[in-house]
């Protein structure tokens, strides 16, 4: 028995993600029944939902819609973190500490941590399309008063009110799953996350950039880098805009659709909430992200100052080498998924689990490398490596994230993405406001707690699949999928079927055992779809 | 040891480190001999403001120094440096010994030929930041090494210093431009989401 999961429900802003198929394919088996009567661009499935990932079409609705989402969240990373690269200019127009700097940092990324709680709701109630549009053209207003502000304490509030925008995360999430076949939803959401996120070091070449142009045009230094940062705040509501007119909701363009059934809650979301808190994989995942994506948007707030101070480079020069480091999301987030898929294949979910392990800890120990580092070039190596690994490893946990809990998926992928950004403030906040400690000791000092903090995943253990150093447990009953999944319902919901796209999910899910135990694995009879 | 044989590498790289190490001989603020005598028309506590005040820097040799204590001076270089307040907490403006990496003066007043007495009328730079500051002369020699210095302040940077207030940047076509983008995309926003309630009715 299937419960239909209305699109309102919690957890369905990552409704797309069952986890039997691999995280990154490009076009899903044959297996599933297309509508062949659609004229859309791409194959599309019963929902209308593409099941084919054409990276470059524009076509409506279903890559535009990719497209439109991804770059807005790429435009908001970018105004995120448009200071960075100019805080050499900044420092001195404001007058500001060593400290002022760190804390400013820290708020840039904490703002998010509320905003994307609450933009799932908003997605729920306007829908995707007004949820991004809303929160590009009103966080275009704090862009533009940034240009205005004239102490330390203007411009820390400033960067607390423009981070709220990372929020458009989620309504790119969510946007992709209303459009695409849950087949190919990680791909596609892989991709989407790791491309906005490369905002962050687009934005460390585009601001010295346009620094430099408006600064041969006659202007001081400080009149220079407030005018600069009209060009973000301008791509806000060119952004947004785009969203409004060319942007729809579904592929059949009807939102009204979309609220009729928002208004069926099939689940409580007291439950759900329970079910996510006490699981203690939930907590070590949060951990973990906050020293893959954390420390990623805290090298994005620092690394250019670093370069700029340490090795006297320009403002120009230290942007572009500060950019390598973001960029490399175009492939390294990706590329985590798509090893933690392979050795999947092979070795079941212990090899995902190692996989995020030898990622996460290798990019630990370049971060030290960068630290430590005394001349220029051995800096820039340090930092691409360290970039890579850390990428692969944000890629690498959402490989598993799926499978920590079937019936909490949206809110366990929320707390995880809310951790990235708990994790950039605190390490900011501990390495990078304090006079203690000059910015080498500081990343020396992250790159120490990366590879500490890395270590918990030793204790992620799956009764039916094992951990990284312990085999499945060898209890009958505890050893089954159905059994872990199941356990999410009591017996008065069991009782009344609730449980059964968990047991759909747990039986898609064997494919976590690897190739040596598939085998034994008993096959489900007429391999259907799943409906979301 | 067979055939101690250098390859063409070998010798590219050993030449690459030697002329990155070569001529570098870091000098060092602490053995500089203080023989220039330096004063500022700025009194202690003085406030100026950028691209308006002006002062007058006045160097001269100390004349008690036996003759030809100057002989290897060919240029002198007058700048503006940050005094131990405004260092405070802000690493980039630490000052440090050996003076290639010494970050406490960053803006240059005047640099010209050597004499033994000079002096030069500065009207503040519109891009001095808002800071205290005083000020130092270095003597150059032929090769542009420091060779000496005097500065206006003593030697614990505590005396003479005075206070210079940036121009902000926020000019008022600034503030009237950010006011009318921010109102634009709030407008555009209203009247997007009205015009698609009316269409959905």
């Amino acid at each position: 028995m299937e419960t239909t999961e209305a699109v309102g429900a919690p957890g369905s802003s990552l409704h797309g993600m069952t986890g039997k198929e691999p995280a990154y394919a490009f076009s899903v088996d044959s297996k599933t029944q297309l509508d062949t009567n659609a004229t859309f661009d791409l194959p599309v499935d019963s929902e209308h939902k593409a099941t084919k990932f054409k990276l470059f079409s524009l076509a409506n609705p279903h890559m535009r819609t990719f497209h439109l989402a991804w770059s807005s969240f790429f435009t908001c990373f970018v105004s995120t973190f448009a200071a960075a690269p100019l805080v050499p200019i900044i420092r001195d127009d404001l007058n500001l500490k060593k400290a002022d700097i760190g804390n400013a940092g820290v708020a840039s990324v904490s703002g998010a941590i509320f905003s994307r709680l609450v933009m799932g709701a908003v997605c729920d109630m306007l829908g995707p399309r007004f949820g991004c549009a809303f929160l590009m053209m009103l966080a275009a207003p704090t862009v533009f008063c940034m240009s205005l502000v004239s102490n330390a304490a203007g411009y820390i509030t400033m960067r607390f009110l423009i981070g709220f925008s990372l929020a458009t995360f989620v309504s790119c999430q969510y946007w992709m799953s209303t459009m695409f076949n849950s087949k190919i939803i990680g791909l596609v959401n892989g991709t989407a996350a790791g491309w906005g996120n490369m905002g962050g070091g687009a934005t460390q070449l585009i601001m010295p950039l346009v620094y430099d142009l408006i600064r041969k045009a006659g202007a001081t230094p400080f009149v220079a880098w407030r005018i600069a940062y009209f060009v973000p705040g301008c791509l806000h509501i060119i952004m947004g805009i785009l969203v409004l007119t060319l942007g729809q909701d579904l592929p059949d363009g009807n939102l009204k659709s979309l609220q009729k059934q928002g208004n069926v809650n099939k689940d409580k979301f007291s439950k759900v909430l329970w079910y996510a808190l006490t699981n203690y994989r939930t907590w070590i995942f949060v951990l973990l992200y906050g020293y893959c994506m954390g420390v990623e948007l805290t090298t994005d707030n620092v690394i250019a100052e670093y370069f700029y101070d340490r090795f006297d480079l320009n403002l120009r020069t230290a942007g572009t080498i500060a950019a390598c480091f973001g960029m490399a999301n175009i492939v390294a987030r990706p590329l985590g998924g798509l090893l933690s898929d392979k050795g999947a294949q092979y070795w079941g979910m212990r090899a995902r689990l190692w996989n995020i392990w030898i990622l996460q800890t290798l990019g630990g120990a370049f971060c030290l490398w960068l630290g430590r580092a005394n001349s220029l070039p051995v800096s820039v190596v340090a930092m691409v490596l360290f970039s890579i690994c850390a990428q692969a490893a944000c890629g690498a946990i959402f490989g598993v994230i799926p499978f920590i809990s079937r019936r909490s998926l949206g809110v366990i992928s929320g707390m995880t993405g809310a951790g990235g950004n708990f994790g950039s403030g605190l390490t900011q906040l501990l390495f990078f406001t304090s006079s203690r400690y000059d910015t080498a000791e500081g990343l020396t000092l992250m790159g120490i707690m990366i590879m500490a903090c890395t270590v918990p995943i030793t204790l992620v253990h799956f009764p039916q699949w094992g951990s990284m150093f312990l085999p499945p447990s060898k209890d009958e009953k505890r050893s089954t999928e159905e059994h872990y999944y199941g356990s999410e319902w009591n017996e008065e919901e069991r009782s009344q079927g609730l449980h059964g796209a968990s047991l759909k999910f747990a039986e898609n899910s064997r494919s976590e055992r690897g190739k040596r135990n598939v085998a034994s694995a008993p096959t489900p009879p007429g391999n259907t779809p799943e409906h979301v | 040891m067979a055939g101690l044989r250098l390859s063409k590498t070998t010798i590219a790289l050993l030449l690459l480190i030697v002329c990155h190490v070569g001529p570098s001989m870091a000098v060092l603020f602490s053995q500089l001999p203080k023989t220039l005598i330096v004063t500022a028309t700025t009194k202690s506590g003085d406030v100026l403001h950028a691209g308006e005040d002006k002062f007058t820097v006045t160097w001269a040799l100390n004349t008690s120094l036996p003759a030809g204590a100057d002989a290897n001076y060919k240029t002198v270089k007058v700048l503006l440096c940050y005094a131990p307040v405004s260092q405070h907490d802000r690493k980039w403006r630490k000052s440090n010994n050996d003076l290639k990496k010494d970050k406490t003066c960053q803006f240059t007043v005047v640099k010209q030929d050597y004499s033994a007495t000079g002096k030069h009328e500065y009207t503040v730079a519109r891009d001095i930041p808002t800071a205290s500051y005083f000020v130092r002369a270095y003597a150059l020699d032929a090769s542009d090494t420091k060779v000496a210095f005097g500065q206006t302040t003593d030697a614990n940077k505590t005396s003479n210093i005075f206070d210079i207030v940036g121009i902000t940047g926020r000019t008022t076509g600034i503030f009237v431009s950010a006011i009318v983008f921010s109102a634009f995309s709030g407008v555009a926003l209203a009247f997007f989401y009205v015009v698609e309630n009316k269409k959905k009715k």
